[in-house]
């Protein structure tokens, strides 16, 4: 199936098993007899994009078709661009070995802002023209949804359409809708008027974004058929939406190679950093037996041996503890561990740590997010030194010696006595094992504190906070470094560079689109990855046109501006967000959404439903 | 428990997996296959599993060989026939027995080794020029080694670890086979071969197919 060429120069790269395919459980299909033709591109390594569960979960969707085929795309590593370049091979889908030119649609999946290099590099690779407004053509249409598509506006004169939400039935429904196009012989036009009319599609081309003398937005306005606010697609019963019999089993090894199981989607915390925890509202839970049975499923048809129970906040689920029992009756027989990741220190309990230590000992991270409880109060971690404290004492008499804990700094409201709070709370984590007379012997404790720079983002309450400058968070990496006095405790930051990037596109408009093409025309790509971001290369690209990046990084927006994606509904209401952000600014909490609902808007996607309500 | 050799071959996409990857997708498969595997016992249960001799990356094989014990009495031709039914495009189970030999046996290797050239010209020069240099007292290559724990490079004769070799030329392919030393002790890259050969012509080919056929102990016998 590859052509004589791709395997010419697939034993001169690195890890040829990553551009060959033939996975067990990717599905090879006729391509004669389908259809609609789907290249679902991931715009990183085969490594970092075959752990991610959404494109395992919209496989199945497309796939699950009789009439599309959907195949895999991810960028090519440097060694390889530069032999497919040399050779002239355009970007191929893994399963046919064809050229992702000639498809239908194009699909990229945006899950960190320091992507979007990587996705314009790939439609250069595939010989597809960048701009929307250069493919006058019904085909190929090149969607791009994910997280970042919240604010999608950076990527928008690239992008045809954005898909807002869930992705499993609007998917589902763009299938339908570009063979139904086809068949009519549709204008490209035609085809996205239709799609504007459906909800979880944004068409940036069909709105309008005049500006303000000081470079804020005066208006924006939906033309054509598009609605004055795009909605996003929610899946209303989890139980019922599709999720994989099988999984692709990785021939080679990936980031996260093992079962995962999406145990609910939404958050109830509502801590005021976390982008995530307010664009996956409302909450809806699975229900147990239902993800019993797709693990079991999943190993059967995977072979794993491990599987990890996924969602925001895991001790969150209503339905873990009796979910744990019953699984660990066939787990622990099968040799299968079970991980749970995103543990909260104030719920966690022994008789959960008890069962993760079943079959093998898994890392314990604990993430209190701030150092001192006036900041934990602001960002509503609500979280306290004594649940980080008992929490550990767990740990350590469960027999662990190392935890990491996750901070961040630069949270608003933050001064420098906050961030020597994380050194002294790492410091009462290492006096604490000593404390214990109980702790295991033999072993000198470990406490490794991640502190990541923070970086406002959309349809949270921070959205109208500056960014601290790279100044400001050089500062308050030293101070932290300088406040700690002993080798148990280790500590590493993110470069804030990357920081300071990633905050310019996250809160950008629509003018940022010709930086990220010039960016990447001056070699810009795999922005994620410290060892080849060219942060040198992305401040000339503003600076040749004449845009200056801080306007979007380290300003204070007003709570009236008009916020780029203020015409992108995700369900949370503008006023929630002021509110909660004016009650950061008094240090006030907003208890989670069990204890009483705080309002945020997000369940009239939903009929009024909530599962943090209905399941409390 | 009862240790079970499967034989196997590798082809197609499948010859981009790594031998350290292969060891993973076994693991995987004879869980899918749900064979009553015996597991090590200790901290980290394993289930055992064992490879006579690792394939380099990009090379075809019908000659690899795979060590598994198992509890219970399930038959070699059920074994084969769950782990046929759940292995990816490109791993075939060709035969289950039990061990013969032990894999410190092995001797040498048999390869098939087909080498695509511009022309005819490059080919037919080759040829000739590699039936010298292999018929010649010494043909000298370096291979990376270690001499205590700095690594070096080493200097070594490969006309000692060429046994038999049958080289013809047909148009510009070149179909080269031979025995080459294998095994723990001594081991011989037909790459490696086929490079050294061409430095020291001057000549390169375009395309290159390795197929291992066989294994071979030191008595001259067939790998089983």
């Amino acid at each position: 199936m590859l052509s004589e060429k791709i395997q010419k120069i697939l034993l001169e790269v690195q890890k040829p098993g990553r551009y060959v395919g033939g996975e067990l459980n990717s599905v090879i299909k006729d391509k004669d007899s389908v259809a609609v033709r789907y290249a679902f591109c991931f715009p990183d390594t085969y490594e970092i994009g075959m752990s991610h569960l959404g494109m395992k979960i919209l496989y199945s969707v497309v796939n699950d078709r009789d009439d599309a085929w959907c195949e895999r795309v991810f960028a090519p590593d440097n060694d390889m661009e530069e032999k497919m370049r040399e050779q002239g091979i355009p970007l191929w889908a893994l399963e046919s070995g064809d050229s992702i030119k000639d498809f239908d649609l194009i699909g990229f999946t945006l899950q960190y802002e320091l992507s979007f290099s990587n996705v314009l590099n790939m439609l250069d690779l595939a010989g597809v023209p960048l701009y929307s407004k250069d493919r006058p053509d019904l085909s190929p249409i090149v969607v791009a949804g994910g997280p970042c598509a919240c604010n999608a506006e950076p990527m928008a004169d690239f992008i045809d359409i954005f898909m807002l939400g869930d992705g499993e039935e609007t998917t589902d429904l763009l299938i339908s809708l570009i063979k139904k196009h086809k068949e009519l012989g549709s204008s490209k036009l035609d085809f996205l008027r239709e799609v504007a009319q459906h909800k979880g599609f944004y068409i940036p081309a069909f709105y309008d974004v005049e500006y303000n003398e000081d470079n804020t937005i005066r208006s924006v306005t939906a033309k054509e058929t598009a609605p004055a606010k795009a909605e996003k697609a929610i899946v209303s019963d989890m139980d019922k939406a599709v999720y994989p019999e099988k999984f692709i089993v990785p021939s080679i090894e990936v980031v996260h190679d093992r079962v995962t199981a999406e145990i609910f989607r939404g958050c109830i915390r509502g801590c005021r950093f976390c982008q995530a925890g307010f664009l996956y509202r409302p909450i809806r839970e699975k229900s147990p037996e239902v993800v019993e049975e797709q693990c079991k499923k999943l190993c059967e048809t995977s072979g794993y041996d491990e599987i990890s129970l996924c969602s925001l906040s895991t001790s969150d689920y209503t339905g873990l503890q009796p979910l744990l029992n019953s699984m660990l009756d066939w787990t622990t027989k099968e040799k299968i561990n079970i991980a749970l990741p995103s543990l909260r220190v104030d719920n966690f309990s022994d008789e959960l740590m008890e069962k993760l230590a079943v079959v093998r000992r898994s890392s314990l991270t604990f993430a209190p997010e701030a150092g001192t409880q006036r900041l934990r109060d602001a960002i509503n971690k609500n979280v306290t030194e004594e649940d980080v404290m008992s929490t550990v004492d767990k740990a350590f008499m469960g027999g662990w010696t190392a935890v990491k804990l996750y901070f961040m700094i630069g949270l608003p409201t933050e001064t420098l006595d906050d961030v020597a709070g994380i050194a002294q709370l790492g410091q009462k984590v290492v006096d604490e094992f000593y404390r214990l007379p109980d702790r295991p012997k033999g072993k000198g404790v470990q406490v490794s504190i991640s502190a990541s720079s923070f970086v406002p983002k959309p349809f949270t309450p921070f959205q109208f906070e500056p960014q601290d400058t790279q100044e400001m968070l050089a500062e308050k990496q030293e101070h932290l470094m300088n406040s700690v006095t002993t080798k148990k405790i280790k500590i590493s930051t993110h470069t804030t560079q990357t920081s300071f990037m990633e905050g310019v596109l996250a809160r950008g408009d629509r003018r940022l689109s010709k930086v990220i093409e010039l960016a990447w025309r001056k070699g810009c790509k795999f922005d994620s990855w410290d060892d080849q971001f060219k942060y040198d290369k992305w401040m000339e690209a503003f600076e040749e046109t004449g845009i200056d990046p801080a306007f979007y990084a380290n300003r204070r927006r007003d709570y009236d501006e008009i916020l780029p994606w203020d015409h992108l509904d995700y369900g949370i209401s503008k006023s929630f967000l002021i509110n909660e952000n004016k009650k950061a600014h008094e240090s006030v909490t907003t208890p989670h959404c069990r204890i009483k609902c705080a309002g945020c808007g997000s369940n009239k996607l939903n009929g009024g439903k909530c599962d943090a309500l209905s399941k409390a | 428990m009862r240790s079970v050799r499967l034989n196997f071959s590798k082809t197609g996409r499948a010859i981009y997996i790594s031998h350290l990857d292969v060891n993973r997708m076994m693991t995987r498969a004879v869980r899918r296959a749900q064979l009553p595997m015996w597991y090590t016992e200790g901290f980290n249960p394993h289930p055992y599993i064992a490879f006579a001799l690792p394939l380099s990356l990009g090379q075809e094989s019908d000659c690899e060989y795979m060590d598994i014990r198992i509890e219970g009495d399930m038959t070699n031709a059920e074994i084969m026939k769950r782990l046929n039914s759940t292995l990816p495009e490109g791993i075939k189970i060709l035969s289950v027995g039990s061990p013969v030999h032990d894999a410190k046996d092995i001797a040498a290797a048999q390869y098939f080794v087909k080498l695509v050239f511009e022309n005819e010209e490059e080919a037919s020069l080759f040829c000739e020029k590699a039936e010298e240099l292999m018929n010649a007292e010494e043909l000298i290559a370096e291979k990376p080694g270690k001499k205590g724990h700095r690594k070096i490079m080493k200097q070594v004769n490969l006309i000692e670890m060429i046994f038999d070799k049958k080289i013809t030329c047909a148009g510009s392919i070149v179909n080269l086979q031979c025995s080459l030393a294998a095994g723990n002790s001594t081991n011989l890259n037909p790459t490696l071969l086929v490079e050294t050969i061409e430095n020291c012509v001057g000549i390169h080919h375009k395309q290159q197919y390795v197929v291992r056929k066989k294994l071979i102990t030191k008595n001259n016998e067939n790998f089983r």
